[in-house]
């Protein structure tokens, strides 16, 4: 199968495209222009096709003879502004190429941030709702971005029949990205646990890239959205110790009960709109929305990626903790 | 004058970082029903549902034959400015276009011709000028309080390497990159308006551009400039080296001298007093404690509001135009006002190194 891979030289990217080529699948990775000559080693089999996804420079080649497309490129860093710009209108650009060519499947990185985090009693799933209009535009850039994203793509896909897989991983971490932001906040040298009994909603980048592997070989679905979350219960609190004890961090951990702050939260929300009305900005640790979106303590079921792509995740924790820890090389 | 009964339609075209700020500013009009266009279908979509739109378009002629819009804020690059302000303008609206409003003088006589032809409003966003310290310090010059003007050093200085910024990003180069004076120009306006603002149009500039990071992509990443004003002198001063980022703004007069930081929007008056030069300094010093104190909280408030302190020129700008408009007072920038910051802007980027 020939699959392009946008993002491909990403944190996810990498790591997909050498799951794709472990499965002997032929790779065309869309780069940037002026990205190092083989950014996938010397001898590396992937055939890279230079463009910017907020160019202007015409697409359409890069989806010849391909296949299936995994899309994860996404601009994740800078402001509010520059992330929908990036994420939103390049995926558009992608879309309307795509739409002339002869490629019918893709499959899409999209997030659990999209989900309204307040819906679910127990558990959250694929049946969760999206967030609410009225709330959306109070989440980050993140959130508002790759709903966006997804709603572009559904449209699309359903306009023109394609066969569509929307994964929405958890957080992803692994070698150069062992800390999950959503475990706690540094603060100087103090690290705040929120919530450190809840279980985190993890998925390491290897077990993650399988799943886009095997998303992109699923033939048969026309459409279908699934989380990709491991299967091992890691808590917040394991996962900091753990995480203090491989990398030698010598940060102090301070547990913050997640009611307790969530309290706060709403406590600083209604004296921020009494005082500044209601399009008050507060920071994320302050902001009811993003705190709960990043947080709250849930039950995350991998069972329908498991039933629909038989994905098991390969690594265990313990694996993942060793291996996060350890060198780029030992991780595939 | 529009009836002040009357619904105000405003089409809002680019919807980058700073359209944004335009749409936040026109949530404070009143009955004023809003439409979007932006080159992406998406993003136009996008920001109509984030600002509660009446409509969004795709394309700018149809936003215009469709949506028969009274004003037009233009928020695209510099490039598109001359062809969309005048099919605003062609199409009966008045504009609110972005700086720099053209590439060069040309084209602004075009677009002020056609204004003049149509007998609508043009303005450049010199949104700056309208930061409640700038606003504060005008309004004692205005009554005598502050002496007279003698001179202004403006400062801005800006990160434009920032490897993740706008302005280093090499797989997508900024416009600005690509028009004399590169980057730089992109901000001459706003040091401009400010100086023309204090001391009157310019007659005399000297200029010094240079490139102090051999390995940028930039033609030059630092300016000084002198300008001899008709009221008093100033000096400009644009560094991609100088840290933190800062924009602050010294009017120094016969009676006072005020310190005004515009990203903060923090003001410190220093005052000529009667009585010992000791005391003198001692009270501007406890008087700057207080000021920066309580600009300090103010700047905080103002962060956690949904303003961004930066741009409440801006929306101050945006209402007072639109006010003007409904209740037939002046526009609140002239075309007198953008005629002289264009001259001083090509002055400055013609001058080259001549100091």
């Amino acid at each position: 199968m020939k699959i392009l891979v946008t993002g491909a030289t990403g944190f996810l990217g990498r790591h997909v495209v050498r799951a794709l080529l472990k499965r002997n699948h032929q790779v065309r990775a869309l780069v940037r222009p002026g990205t190092a000559e083989s950014p996938f080693g010397g001898d590396s089999p992937v055939e890279l096709f230079c463009s910017d996804l907020r160019g202007s420079a015409d697409l359409l080649p890069a989806f010849d003879g391909v296949d299936v497309v995994i899309h994860l490129a996404a601009v994740v860093c800078g402001s509010d502004d520059a992330q929908l710009a990036g994420t939103v209108a390049g995926t558009e650009r992608l879309l309307e190429a795509m739409s002339r060519s002869t490629t019918r499947r893709l499959v899409l990185a999209s997030t659990l941030s999209v989900y309204d985090w307040s819906a679910p009693w127990f558990s959250l799933t694929e049946d969760t709702p999206l967030e609410s209009r009225a709330r959306l535009y109070r989440r980050d850039g993140y959130a508002i971005s790759k709903t966006w994203q997804e709603r572009i793509v559904r449209r699309v896909a359903e306009s023109q029949s394609w066969n569509l897989i929307v994964l929405r991983p958890g957080f992803i971490w692994g070698p150069g990205r062992a800390w999950c932001i959503s475990a706690g906040i540094d603060l100087g040298r103090f690290r705040l646990i929120n919530g450190p009994l809840r279980r985190l909603p993890l998925t390491h980048v290897n077990n993650c890239a399988e799943a886009f592997a095997l998303a992109a070989e699923k033939t048969e679905t026309q459409t279908s959205t699934l989380n990709v979350i491991d299967t091992e219960e890691v808590r917040a609190w394991r996962f900091a110790t753990d995480h203090q004890k491989a990398s030698r961090e010598k940060r102090s951990l301070i547990p913050v009960p997640y009611h307790l702050w969530i309290c706060i939260t709403y406590l600083a929300a209604m004296t921020g709109r009494v005082l500044f009305g209601i399009n008050c900005r507060l920071p994320t640790v302050l902001n009811p929305l993003r705190y709960r979106a990043m947080f709250r303590g849930l039950r995350f079921p991998n069972h329908r990626i498991s039933e629909q792509l038989c994905w098991k995740p390969g690594l265990d924790y313990e694996a993942c903790v060793k291996q996060s820890h350890g060198s780029e090389k030992n991780c595939v | 004058m529009l009836n002040d009964k009357k619904s105000i339609r405003a089409l809002v075209i680019g919807t980058g970082h700073i359209g944004q700020q335009h749409l936040l500013a026109l949530r404070k009009v009143p009955n004023c029903t809003v439409a979007v266009c932006d080159r992406s279908p998406t993003m136009a979509e996008l920001s109509a549902d984030r600002h509660s739109a009446a409509a969004w378009y795709a394309d700018a002629a149809k936003a215009f034959a469709e949506f028969r819009p009274d004003v037009a804020h233009i928020c695209t690059p510099a490039s598109s400015h001359l062809p969309l302000g005048r099919l605003a303008l062609e199409m009966g609206a008045h504009a609110i276009i972005e700086k720099p409003i053209t590439e060069n003088h040309a084209d602004w006589i075009c677009l002020r011709e056609a204004a003049e032809r149509a007998g609508l409003w043009l303005i450049e966003d010199h949104n700056y000028a309208f930061n409640p310290p700038v606003l504060q310090v005008r309004s004692l010059i205005d009554s005598g309080e502050f002496g007279d003007v003698v001179h202004v050093d403006i400062q801005f200085a800006l990160n434009i390497h920032e490897p993740t910024g706008v302005f280093s990003d090499p797989h997508l180069p900024h416009p600005a990159l690509q028009s004399p004076g590169g980057v730089i120009a992109d901000f001459l306006p706003h040091l401009s308006y400010l100086a023309i603002a204090f001391v009157g149009a310019a007659t005399t500039v000297r200029t010094h551009w240079h490139k102090r990071a051999h390995n940028s992509p930039f033609q030059h990443d630092e300016m000084r400039a002198l300008v001899v004003g008709q009221t008093g002198t100033a000096s400009l001063l644009f560094s991609s080296h100088i840290q933190p980022d800062l924009f602050r703004l010294v009017v120094h007069g016969t009676r006072m001298t005020a310190s005004i930081s515009l990203f903060e929007n923090i003001c410190h008056i220093d005052k000529a007093r009667s009585g010992p030069g000791t005391g003198t300094a001692l009270l501007n010093s406890l008087a700057a404690g207080k000021n920066y104190t309580l600009g300090g909280l103010r700047s905080i408030v103002a962060k956690l509001s949904s303003v961004p302190v930066s741009y409440s020129g801006l929306h101050t700008l945006v209402q007072s135009f639109y006010q003007s408009l409904r209740e037939g007072h002046a526009c609140p920038v002239t075309l007198t006002q953008i005629d002289e910051t264009i001259r001083l802007v090509d002055a400055l980027i013609d001058m080259g190194n001549r100091i």
